[in-house]
């Protein structure tokens, strides 16, 4: 009784902790994370070890059910699961029948806030394991001390075979190399996104891109409703420009919220994540914060020289990140409603991380401003709109292997999120590119 | 005799037996970074008999030097020879014979030591241990080993700053190659990084055991 | 020392490490809502109560086959250590737990072996991410050890002795940080790497998703917390006593002087985490080899100038 009464006392003061969440990011999932990031009563975190609520948003598709359950069976008791995509009074996908079901324009926050109370304060159960524990191959070895294979050293324990010993890449020394498979839910990779990665201790000595998802097949849930405007080329209306430069200067705020909470700055990543939110319609409302960032001579130290791209590639990737490299390539450079408007595309020098988060930051002042001054006006029907995140190159795979092997795992990390393609845009996945 | 408390001869002989277990279990245990770690724990349990002896200094400094040594014994012990974490479990003993040798003439030398030689009989005065320490290592030499100190760490700094590729093949963080041997090539031009072959990865049982061979003959190389 | 003695020293630290871990965490939570320029809510004071209580009411997970043992030890050895090393840092002339002639020494030991624990809590889990945090702070470790130790040792030799005590008394009329004015920045980058804080968190970094930690939940994650806070404690302690002149100061008590002292290196230390972006590991590296080392000797031989 006492002992009762001693844990309901306790779970009172954990259920008012900030909740702990878990994102698995779908495929449109634009908003999601700086709409958790923003929230005061909730914390994401990049583990889902630790996180009581998973939160699954937008369009899981079919091959990634698997995965998404290996997560959801990896977090710690007591946990719930949100479905953040179908409509209100849509049925769970089949397995996750404890889920709660939010529709796309529902309180994201009450809905988790209150899935995290219940399910400590033991109003709602924990959600039981979705996939049998079993090792993922037998224990093949053998051997005269029972240590799994010949010699001194294991076997091939759980069907991985004993590290070997890559070449030197970089300083003379030779040392073993682990492959690990990062993703599909990494909360640094852009969404659906597999990489096969060779470790050297933290330095990448191999990286392949296994395809991402391909976006409106069948899937669980269904998409959020993003920013589309910035996302299709050449839509066949007029479309308002302070609409596309209000959704551009959003995604690039969303996105610096997420470069700043990978760099350990997470108040300022949250106060990013507000602005993204409700995008502020006076550009001096971000002059504080870009004399913030850019006298902030660690976050320059830590990116700058990091992930070059420049010339032939850089013109590859497009968008900001070929302005970021010098290359003044932007589709409203060649738009009457934008020439009237005085538009000028802004250009970085170096190509580096660092010029790609300024190159993103200024543009997304410029985004404010050209809203401001826009009005009332539209583009042309069929007239090209320039994405806030393009899509990647074709050769996606051959390009990031190129950039990224030989460098930290910490450095590969940043240099992936400051690209931030949209590898589910439409158009990229139409054109059936192979990565 | 030395007349100690109580608590003091129970310590003494729970850290004593402590050091003796964990070194045993170095020997027992399957896998390098627990053997080093045990290393440590008996170590450390030394240390703290000395401190009971009041050596306090020569206690405090072998904890502090062993444990950055096992550290570094573990890391380098995982990257050049073990696998996920270093936990799949391999047999730690080998040359059973010259070990067994070994020991039992390092056993019967430093038992001839504690049996044969003569002890003082006096406590150590409870304070300035570590001033008399260095008075009877060094003496008058103190600032000649001193300044050799210094100049040892410059050396091996030195060493380092030679060694690395950082000025031979450009930058370290730049992930550099090292250059072609082309003489058409301007020296230190790395060349473009050759895409990596998957083929370690996927070679499959039968390559795995080749891997081990190999491997099992630098392990005993290295010993 | 008597019984009475031992159990009130006992009880003293356990109490300073409690209290300042959970000033960390307060103090943590009011620069993150001065940096995003939030309302103070009433959760920057209850907000660490509550996820304590979280880690309380939370299960531990394991992974596919881990050192239980090892795991187990990591969070514990890490707070024990961080106890130990504040254990020999006199809070006033006459108040101090552990009265050792060597505390400086005892202090350098405890911070070398707080190495294990965060190797031992990335290797036990048997998975990537964490494996690699704990192969990067072996790295950072044999990085800062050296201008750490050396910094310290700077403060001894005008005390002529290794004696925190004897190192307070001989900060009579000026401080070390005027004395040794190289002193106490390279003690600070140190101590947040000790503790793997803010700009120093390369184990625990967000791109390993969590590090060393990234497989831990519950009880064995508050402790962690907990650890590398009391470890941030220890550390602002002693960077008071060693450069700050301990309790020396006028009008207020030498305990209440040694409190300030510490707090206000403690704030210094939990606020780095919200204005700077972490390093990366090999800019860190070449930094503390090139530039803190050469720094380092030449404070100690600033210092051996001084005690002339």
């Amino acid at each position: 009784m006492t002992a009762r009464a001693s844990a309901g006392w306790l779970t009172a003061v954990a259920a008012r902790a900030e909740a702990p969440v878990f994102l698995a990011r779908g495929i449109g999932t634009a908003d999601a994370d700086a709409r958790l990031r923003a929230s005061p009563r909730l914390r994401v975190l990049d583990s889902p070890r630790a996180a009581a609520v998973l939160v699954v948003a937008g369009c899981v598709p079919t091959e990634l059910a698997e995965p998404l359950a290996r997560v959801h069976d990896q977090m710690a008791h007591p946990r719930a699961t949100v479905w953040w995509s179908g409509a209100g009074d849509s049925a769970p996908p089949v397995g996750w029948s404890h889920a709660t079901i939010v529709g796309p324009r529902d309180d994201i926050e009450a809905a988790v806030v209150a899935a995290y109370r219940d399910v400590i304060t033991g109003a709602r159960c924990s959600e039981q394991t979705l996939l049998p524990d079993v090792d993922p191959a037998p224990w093949r070895g053998v051997g005269p001390y029972g240590h799994g294979g010949t010699g001194m050293t294991g076997g091939i324990p759980y069907g991985r075979p004993m590290a070997g010993r890559g070449d030197d890449r970089r300083d003379g020394l030779t040392l073993d190399v682990v492959l690990a498979r990062i993703g599909p839910f990494f909360a640094h990779l852009p969404e659906g996104l597999v990489l096969e990665v060779t470790f050297a201790g933290d330095v990448v000595h191999d990286l392949t891109v296994k395809t991402p998802p391909v976006a409106g097949v069948d899937g669980l849930g269904a998409r959020l409703p993003d920013d589309a405007v910035t996302a299709t080329m050449a839509p066949d209306r007029a479309v308002p420009v302070a609409a596309i430069e209000l959704a551009r200067a959003r995604q690039h705020l969303r996105w610096l919220a997420r470069l700043l909470h990978l760099y350990g700055l997470d108040a300022l990543a949250r106060l990013v994540a507000t602005k993204a939110l409700s995008v502020p319609r006076e550009p001096q409302e971000l002059t504080a914060l870009t004399r913030r960032l850019e006298r902030c001579w660690a976050l320059g130290w830590a990116t700058r020289g990091v992930g070059v791209i420049d010339g032939v590639s850089a013109a590859l990737w497009g968008g900001p990140v070929a302005r970021a490299a010098g290359i003044p390539r932007d589709a409203r450079a060649n738009s009457p409603v934008y020439a009237t408007l005085g538009f000028q595309p802004i250009v970085h020098a170096n190509g580096d991380n660092c010029d790609r988060w300024r190159q993103r930051l200024a543009e997304a002042v410029q985004a404010i401003e050209l809203a401001a001054r826009a009005g009332t006006a539209v583009t042309e029907p069929g007239e090209t709109i320039e994405p806030a995140a393009p899509p990647p190159p074709a050769d996606f795979g051959d390009q990031l292997a190129a950039l990224l092997i030989g460098t930290e795992w910490g450095d590969a990390v940043a240099t992936i999120a400051s690209l931030d393609p949209d590898v589910n845009a439409a158009g990229y996945l139409s054109k059936g590119a192979t990565v | 005799m030395i007349e100690t408390p109580l608590a003091v001869d129970v310590a003494f002989w729970f850290f004593g037996v402590a050091s003796v277990v964990t070194a045993w279990l170095v020997f027992r245990t399957d896998s390098m970074v627990r053997a080093s770690f045990y290393l440590l724990a008996s170590f450390v349990n030394v240390g703290v008999v000395l401190l009971l002896m009041r050596a306090e200094y020569l206690s405090l400094i072998l904890i502090l030097m062993m444990a950055g040594e096992m550290a570094i014994m573990a890391v380098f012990m995982v990257m050049f020879m073990m696998n996920p974490a270093g936990l799949n479990p391999m047999n730690m003993v080998h040359q059973h014979r010259a070990s067994v040798a070994g020991g039992v003439a390092t056993f019967v030398a430093l038992g001839a030591v504690g049996v044969f030689a003569r002890f003082p009989d006096r406590p150590a005065r409870p304070t300035g241990v570590t001033f008399a320490l260095g008075q009877e290592l060094l003496g008058e030499s103190m600032l000649v080993f001193e300044s050799a100190g210094a100049a040892l760490l410059a050396t091996m700094i030195a060493a380092i700053a030679l060694a690395s590729s950082r000025g031979r093949y450009g930058q370290a963080d730049d992930g550099s190659d090292a250059p072609a041997f082309d003489p058409d090539r301007p020296f230190g031009d790395a060349p473009p990084r050759p895409v990596a072959s998957k083929h370690e990865e996927q070679a499959g049982k039968e390559g795995a055991d080749d891997m081990h061979d190999m491997r099992n003959m630098d392990h005993e190389r290295m010993a | 020392m008597t019984a009475t003695a031992w159990w009130g020293a006992i009880a003293g630290v356990g109490l300073a490490i409690i209290v300042g871990a959970y000033l960390v965490a307060v103090a943590d939570r009011a620069i993150a809502s001065v940096v995003a320029g939030e309302p103070m809510r009433s959760s920057i004071l209850a907000g660490p109560a509550r996820s304590v209580a979280l880690g309380l009411v939370q299960s531990r997970t394991t992974t596919e086959r881990p050192d239980g043992a090892a795991w187990a030890l990591a969070p514990a050895l890490y707070l024990g250590l961080a106890a130990a090393a504040l254990a020999v840092v006199p809070l006033s002339e006459t108040l101090l737990a552990a009265d050792i002639e060597n505390g400086l020494v005892l202090f350098g030991a405890a911070q070398a072996l707080a190495v294990i624990p965060v190797f031992l809590n990335g290797w036990s889990p048997n998975s990537i991410l964490p494996l690699i945090g704990a192969f990067r702070f072996i790295a950072q470790a044999l990085s800062y050890e050296m201008p750490n130790l050396l910094a310290l040792l700077s403060v001894s030799v005008p005390a002529s002795s290794l004696s925190i005590h004897d190192i307070v008394a001989s900060q009579h009329g000026l401080w070390n940080v005027v004395r040794l004015p190289l002193g106490l920045p390279l003690f600070l980058f140190a101590a947040a790497s000790l503790a793997f804080w803010g700009p120093m968190n390369l184990p625990d970094g967000a791109d390993l998703a969590g590090g060393t930690q990234a497989e831990t939940s519950g009880l064995h994650l508050v402790a962690w917390r907990a650890g590398r806070a009391a470890m941030l404690v220890a550390a602002a302690a002693m960077g008071a006593a060693a450069f700050l002149g301990g309790w020396l100061g006028p009008g207020l008590p030498g305990w209440a002087w040694m409190v300030v002292k510490t707090l206000v290196l403690l704030v210094l230390l939990v606020g780095s985490r919200h204005v700077a972006a972490r390093v990366r590991a090999e800019r860190y590296v070449v930094i503390s080899w090139a530039v803190l080392i050469p720094l380092a000797l030449l404070n100690v031989m600033i210092a051996a100038v001084v005690a002339l």
